[in-house]
Order: structure tokens, then C-alpha cells, then sequence
């Protein structure tokens, strides 16, 4: 008895990968509710009404980012239907999953282009006097108003694919939305619920979240120059790390859906790796970052109690 | 129009997701109350009466319309008996702000009723609109615009200069407020009336002409 061995061609993973991801970012950008998300966080990013500079991120956070999930999560969804055909195709599900996460640097994009032109447009207006900034080096200022509204929008899209492949009930998303909300309003503005921001308990839930605020103001909204601004604690470059890592565990959480063998072990090892850099970006940005509440004002800043609420406009 | 073709149209109601619905409004109600005296408990009791409207959006989700369609029960029927499921998120969002008035008269919070309304009328708005175009089941679509329409347009209040869309904290409640979520609420009437006619009436009315 003789054997013959036939090379056949491995699956034509990466080959099918970039088409995919092509396929799957033009879905993307066709949606009309992220269309409608990016649109919104445009015209709420033009002009001196609503939150002051350093709380803008949560514009393309909210807009593009919860949006995003949502969309993203639908595109995921979308193959399920149709499934027995979709997994007749030469092409595993990580791999569309991988081109699906690949797809969310479009809202990853979509942040960048809302946090750009929001500095474009404050390019036009009277200068801004420097205690807005609070107690925010000139780094720190970017990582908040560059870096994380981009990372917010990636992570959040990215949830959204893991919500499509592993939560199969209607309004999935919207709820996994909404949980998201809560659990970033609450940690993120602790003092505003008469928690004193400074001890350690408050300090590391203000940062084990996936979105938080790094300044409350006296601003009403409709006047971006506050006479008080109030610095929360924390390390925003390290913050940026552990919600980078949060991207990372979200994407695993996705590509683990449908994966087996050789494939799991290495997005399991990849899910180990991304928990050990959030733990470790987590440590850092509590015990690095600003660890007391400071009030800066014209005058001068001051470390105050973040209980004491804050000084109302003139 | 028999109770007993009412009863089988509600049978056929997304039970679930509207239980889940309120129960989620329900509990981020009770967050807002539990922190009704910080600056949390407006924006939580938001997200409430968001997720109410995202709520009323499931109501109209008919996954085999195509087949209910021709039977004798017209889709304006059906429509209608799915309605009352609706008076459940309504009755949620609008318990829920009354109870935080009984908590905390100070603020005002039963002007919030007619966000609730407003807020479900948007829901069903949407679904009814995307119904029409073609999608039996419109909900998990529909919800996330009408979550997001009225959570941004009451928080952020674009019309800030005509009207106020959550007047809380002051001493009368303004008419341009109530006429505001009264044109939310007659739109949304006529965008469901016309949105769900049967998809077959057009052309039987030519065929007989």
C-alpha cells in the first residue's frame, strides 16, 4: 500500500484578512447611525457652546464611540441569519471577527477627525486663560484631548463586536450601552456624589473604568470659560494604557467566539498578556497620578476638599 | 376586531425584551433615586426614560409580518392591541419620575412626565418609520436612535434659546415645554398612522378603480 501526501494550501487566512477588513470598514462607514453619530459630534464640536476643553472627549466618546458600539455590534450580528451559508465559506469566523476589530479603526478615525477639528475650531476664538487647563501638563493635555477620545472610540467599537458575537438577544447592544454609560458617569464623577475624590477607594474607582472625567467646571454649557475648575486624580498617560489594554481584552473577548485550537490557545495567551498590562497601567495610574482634587481659578490653584461643591458662576 | 385575535397579537409581543427594558429603567430609576440629591440623579433618570423609548421601539417587532400580513387581522389592528404593551414603558418612565418627586419635591421631577411620553412616542416613531421600510423587526435599530435622540436633545437642549425641554428647578412649568413634547408626541401619531397601513390596500383600491 502506498501513501501519497498532498500539500494542500493552508487556509488563506491573512490573504482574506485585509479584503475583509476593507469589506467591513465600508459597512461601517455606510451606516447610517454612525454617519448620524459622526455628524452629531461635528456640530457639537464647532463652536464655544457646551463642555469645556478638557471634558470634550466625552463628545466623540458619546457620539462616535456608543454609537459605534452599537453598529458595531449589528455588523457582528448581521452574519447570524445566515449563518449555515457564512460558515460554508473558506474563511473561519476568527478571521472575519479579526476583520471586523480591523473595521473599528474607522471609529477610531472618526474620534481623531472630531478631537482635531474641535481644536481647529477653538483655533478661532480668544485664546483660553491657562487655569482652565487645571493642574494638566501640556502632555497630560494631549493624551486627554487627542489620545483618549480616539482610544474611547476604538474600545467601545470593539465591544460592540464582542457584544455581537457573544450576546444574541434584541437590544443587546443598546443595554451593554447603557451599562457602559452608567458605569463611566458613576466612577468617572465620583465627587459629584459627595465622595471624597481623594482617599484611596475613590481614587481607584475613578480609574478602573473604561471612560473618566478628569475635570468638573462651574460652567453652565453655554459658557466654556468657568471661573472655577476642579482637577480629579489620576494619571491620564497610564489611564490611557489601561483602556488601550481594555481594547486589547475587548478584541480577544471577540476573536475567542468560534475559535478553537491552536487559535484559542494564542488568543488566550494574548487575553493574559493584555489583563496583566491593564492590572499594571491600572496600578500605575493610581499610584502615579494626582492622588488629591485641586480648584484652579484665576488666583491660582489650591487643594481643596472634593466634597465642598463648587463655587457657582457670577 | 376580537379579544381573542387582541390576546394572541399581544401573545405574540416581545415579552422579554420589553420586561428587560423596563427592568433595566427600573433599576437605573432606583440609581437616581438612591443619588437624588446629587448632580447624577437628572442625567441617571435620563438614561431611565432613554432606555423607556428604546423600550417602546421592540413593541412593534413582528418577525413574521410577512405572514400575519395576509391573514384577515390588518396591520393597523395589530398595531393598535400592540399598543397597550407600550403603556408599560410609559407607565415606568412616568411612575418612576413621580415617585422622585415624592422623594424630593424640591426639584420638580414630575415635569418629567411628558419626557416619558415623549420619549416612547419617539420610540415607536422610529420603529414605526423603519418598519416601513421593510424590516419586520425594527427594534434593536430603532432603539438605539431613540435612546440617543432624547438622551442628547434633553441633555444638551439645542433649542436651549426657544425652549427647555426638562424645565426642573423652576418656579412655573413654561407652555412652550408641553407644546414642544405635544408636537413629539402628534409626529410620532401621524408618522405610526402612516407608516402602518397595509402594505396590500393601494393596490386593491387601483384594482377596483
Amino acid at each position: 500500500m502506498s501513501t501519497a501526501r498532498v500539500a494542500l494550501p493552508l487556509p488563506a487566512t491573512r490573504s482574506a484578512l485585509v479584503p475583509l477588513a476593507r469589506i467591513e470598514a465600508k459597512r461601517f462607514v455606510r451606516h447610517p447611525l454612525f454617519l448620524t453619530g459622526f455628524v452629531l459630534a461635528l456640530l457639537a464640536s464647532g463652536g464655544e457652546y457646551g463642555p469645556v476643553e478638557l471634558d470634550h472627549q466625552v463628545v466623540p466618546a458619546f457620539f462616535v464611540g456608543i454609537f459605534g458600539l452599537v453598529v458595531a455590534a449589528r455588523l457582528s450580528a448581521s452574519t447570524h441569519r445566515f449563518e449555515s451559508v457564512v460558515d460554508a465559506a473558506p474563511v473561519s469566523e476568527t478571521t472575519r471577527t479579526a476583520a471586523l476589530c480591523a473595521a473599528c479603526v474607522v471609529p477610531a478615525a472618526a474620534g481623531l477627525v472630531v478631537a482635531v477639528v474641535y481644536q481647529l475650531a477653538l483655533g478661532f476664538h480668544d485664546p483660553r486663560p491657562d487655569y482652565v487647563y487645571g493642574v494638566f501638563t501640556t502632555g497630560e493635555r494631549y493624551v486627554i484631548l487627542l489620545v483618549l477620545p480616539v482610544v474611547a472610540c476604538l474600545g467601545a467599537s470593539l465591544l460592540g463586536v464582542a457584544v455581537g458575537r457573544w450576546l444574541r438577544f434584541p437590544g443587546a447592544a443598546l443595554l451593554v450601552a447603557v451599562a457602559l454609560i452608567l458605569w463611566s458617569a458613576l466612577a468617572g464623577y465620583l465627587p459629584s456624589q459627595g465622595m471624597d475624590a481623594s482617599t484611596w477607594p475613590a481614587r481607584i474607582l475613578h480609574m478602573l473604568t473604561p471612560y473618566t472625567a478628569w475635570v468638573e467646571t462651574n460652567g453652565d454649557g453655554s459658557n466654556w470659560v468657568p471661573t472655577v475648575v476642579r482637577s480629579l486624580t489620576g494619571s491620564p498617560p497610564w489611564f490611557a494604557v489601561w483602556t488601550l489594554a481594555l481594547c486589547a481584552l475587548a478584541a480577544c473577548a471577540a476573536l475567542l467566539h468560534g475559535a478553537d485550537g491552536r487559535v484559542r490557545q494564542a488568543v488566550l495567551r494574548a487575553s493574559w498578556v493584555a489583563g496583566a498590562v491593564a492590572v499594571a497601567s491600572m496600578t500605575l495610574a493610581v499610584a502615579t497620578g494626582y492622588s488629591v482634587v485641586h480648584d484652579s481659578t484665576s488666583e491660582g490653584t489650591i487643594v481643596v476638599d472634593s466634597t465642598t461643591p463648587l463655587a457657582p458662576l457670577p | 376586531m376580537s379579544v381573542v385575535v387582541g390576546r394572541s397579537v399581544l401573545r405574540a409581543a416581545p415579552w422579554p425584551v420589553v420586561l428587560g427594558g423596563c427592568v433595566a429603567a427600573t433599576a437605573l430609576f432606583g440609581i437616581a433615586a438612591a443619588v437624588r440629591h446629587g448632580a447624577l440623579a437628572f442625567p441617571l433618570s435620563l438614561l431611565g426614560l432613554g432606555l423607556c423609548g428604546a423600550t417602546a421601539a421592540f413593541v412593534l417587532d413582528e418577525a413574521s409580518a410577512e405572514v400575519e400580513d395576509a391573514t384577515p387581522t390588518g396591520r393597523r389592528a395589530r398595531v393598535a392591541w400592540r399598543l397597550l404593551v407600550v403603556l408599560l414603558p410609559l407607565a415606568v418612565g412616568a411612575a418612576a419620575v413621580l415617585v422622585l418627586d415624592g422623594l424630593d419635591g424640591t426639584a420638580g421631577w414630575r415635569r418629567l412626565v411628558p419626557v416619558a411620553a415623549g420619549s416612547v412616542a419617539t420610540g415607536l416613531g422610529f420603529a414605526a418609520g423603519l418598519r416601513r421600510t421593510g424590516r419586520f423587526a425594527p427594534g434593536d435599530l430603532a432603539s438605539a436612535p431613540a435612546f440617543g435622540s432624547i438622551v442628547v436633545v434633553v441633555a444638551v437642549e439645542p433649542l436651549r434659546a426657544l425652549v427647555s425641554l426638562a424645565p426642573l428647578r423652576t418656579p412655573t412649568y413654561p407652555r412652550a415645554t408641553g407644546l414642544a413634547w405635544l408636537l413629539v408626541l402628534v409626529t410620532s401619531a401621524v408618522v405610526l398612522g402612516a407608516c402602518e397601513r397595509d402594505p396590500g390596500r393601494r393596490a386593491v383600491r387601483r384594482e377596483n378603480a
